[in-house]
């Protein structure tokens, strides 16, 4: 399924991938999907979308890139 | 969005801080040593005042520094939480601290028990670490370098602190043990299987993260560590067993690996997006450059004709400077003097007199025996401390 937003975090310097994602999480609707694009594994942010009502698939491009498909968890 | 972040599974503050805190003093222990014992201290690398400092600073401040980094990293890189984590903290620093004062003692008074117990504090609060950092690493997927060089790092940290205990109780010549030999070897995984690894590791992550730099090339991060271990455990298997053509070519591949590191981190620094350094990449700079240039004096030195050395060391002997530089043919002379004073204490004090018998023994030193491979047995010790 196809992301509803985009989030390319690769360039941006601490924290700033964190605090976009928040922000971005924030304003996710049950229905949509948020894609982070980060150059490393995330994993401070996996604890806080499990605490907070969120599932997550991540997947890795070749070319280093972390893909992160964040949804709302199923009631 | 400050209420969806988490702390919860971060390591407590007081875990980390409490090696944070102790490691400065350990810093100024050897300062304050390195003001009382004067250039003597300087002698040679076997002194037993050489050798305190030399571990206030690896065990005191900097294996101190790295074991509370670790478990700050560890959940954050890794996402490896280790369970307890300030009651392993608790336990690893008190024993370790405790360990580095005793060792740095043992090394000064030559007390036998001091280096027992140290190697009993020391060798099973690292322990304790390894596995509490070790369980938390297991089943974690090696998916980046850093993480593989965060696992490869403990094997080095093993090696090294297993070395060490081994020659803290061999150091009273009750195992026939080639000591000087398993020193080398010793220092080489504590600062190329430990140290060098984990930085490395850390470097990984932490220079493009806050530096703003292009990523290590993959190539390059994949390969490094695995590298360097395996050139240390084949210099250790080449220098234990005697194989001089050999054991050369494999520390001087290792140190080259070094410098192609600190080269490489130089120019990812050089590619950075901030327009002005902060003081981290200052500080990163400062020590890549000073590896540089420690990499460039071992392969200097391993280089350097012996006979032309010796020349040059009495060139620069001169009276008010240290007085004497002990290289090339005199340092197996050298040290066989040197490492008799770990069990007999009468070449570093009095002040006064151990300068004369060095003076004394560095003249005669050419007919010493060159035997610097065991340590003295516990007669000759004895006889030594007789003399005293």
């Amino acid at each position: 399924m196809k992301p509803s937003i985009v989030l390319d975090a690769r360039d941006l310097e601490p924290p700033e991938p964190m605090v976009r994602t928040m922000e971005a999480l924030d304003k996710l609707a049950t229905s949509e999907k948020l894609l982070v694009l980060l150059p490393r594994e995330p994993y401070p942010l996996y604890r806080a979308l499990e605490l907070n009502g969120f599932t997550w698939k991540t997947k890795r491009r070749a070319d280093g890139t972390v893909e992160v498909l964040i949804q709302h968890q199923a009631p | 969005m400050q209420a969806l972040l988490s702390f919860d599974q971060a390591p407590p503050l007081a875990a980390p801080l409490r090696f944070f805190l102790t490691a400065p003093l350990f810093a100024i222990l050897a300062a304050l040593l390195l003001l009382w014992s004067g250039p003597e201290l300087f002698a040679s690398r076997w002194t037993g005042a050489a050798l305190a400092l030399t571990h206030l600073i690896t065990v005191g401040f900097m294996l101190q520094v790295m074991l509370g980094a670790m478990l700050q990293i560890l959940p954050v890189v890794a996402g490896a939480n280790i369970s307890r984590p300030q009651l392993l903290a608790t336990l690893v620093h008190a024993a370790v601290a405790t360990g580095a004062l005793l060792l740095a003692s043992g090394f000064l008074s030559y007390q036998p028990l001091l280096f027992e117990l140290a190697a009993l504090l020391i060798g099973s609060g690292v322990a304790l670490f390894i596995v509490g950092a070790g369980h938390a690493l297991y089943g974690v997927p090696s998916t980046n370098a850093t993480i593989r060089g965060l696992k490869l790092s403990l094997i080095g940290l093993t090696v090294t602190v297993c070395l060490g205990v081994l020659l803290a109780v061999a150091l009273d010549g009750s195992l026939a043990l080639p000591l000087m030999q398993l020193t080398s070897i010793h220092l080489g995984w504590g600062f190329v299987g430990w140290s060098v690894v984990l930085l490395a590791a850390v470097a990984f992550v932490v220079v493009p993260m806050f530096q703003m730099t292009p990523a290590y090339p993959e190539w390059f991060a994949g390969r490094f560590s695995w590298t360097l271990l395996a050139l240390l455990f084949l210099w250790s298997v080449a220098d234990s067993a005697g194989w001089q053509w050999s054991s050369p070519w494999l520390a001087a591949a290792a140190v080259l690996a070094i410098a192609a590191f600190a080269a490489l981190t130089l120019q990812l620094q050089s590619r950075s997006k901030r327009a002005r350094f902060d003081a981290t990449q200052h500080y990163w700079r400062v020590a890549m450059l000073s590896t540089l240039a420690a990499c460039s004096l071992w392969l200097a030195a391993s280089s350097w004709p012996p006979g032309r050395a010796q020349r040059v060391a009495s060139a620069v002997r001169r009276p008010g400077a240290v007085r004497r530089l002990h290289v090339g043919n005199d340092r197996h002379a050298l040290q066989d003097r040197a490492f008799s004073g770990l069990v007999t204490p009468a070449e570093s004090r009095p002040r006064a007199r151990a300068s004369s018998e060095h003076e004394q023994g560095h003249r005669r030193a050419p007919a010493q025996p060159a035997d610097a491979r065991t340590l003295r047995r516990p007669g000759a010790a004895a006889g030594s401390r007789a003399l005293a």
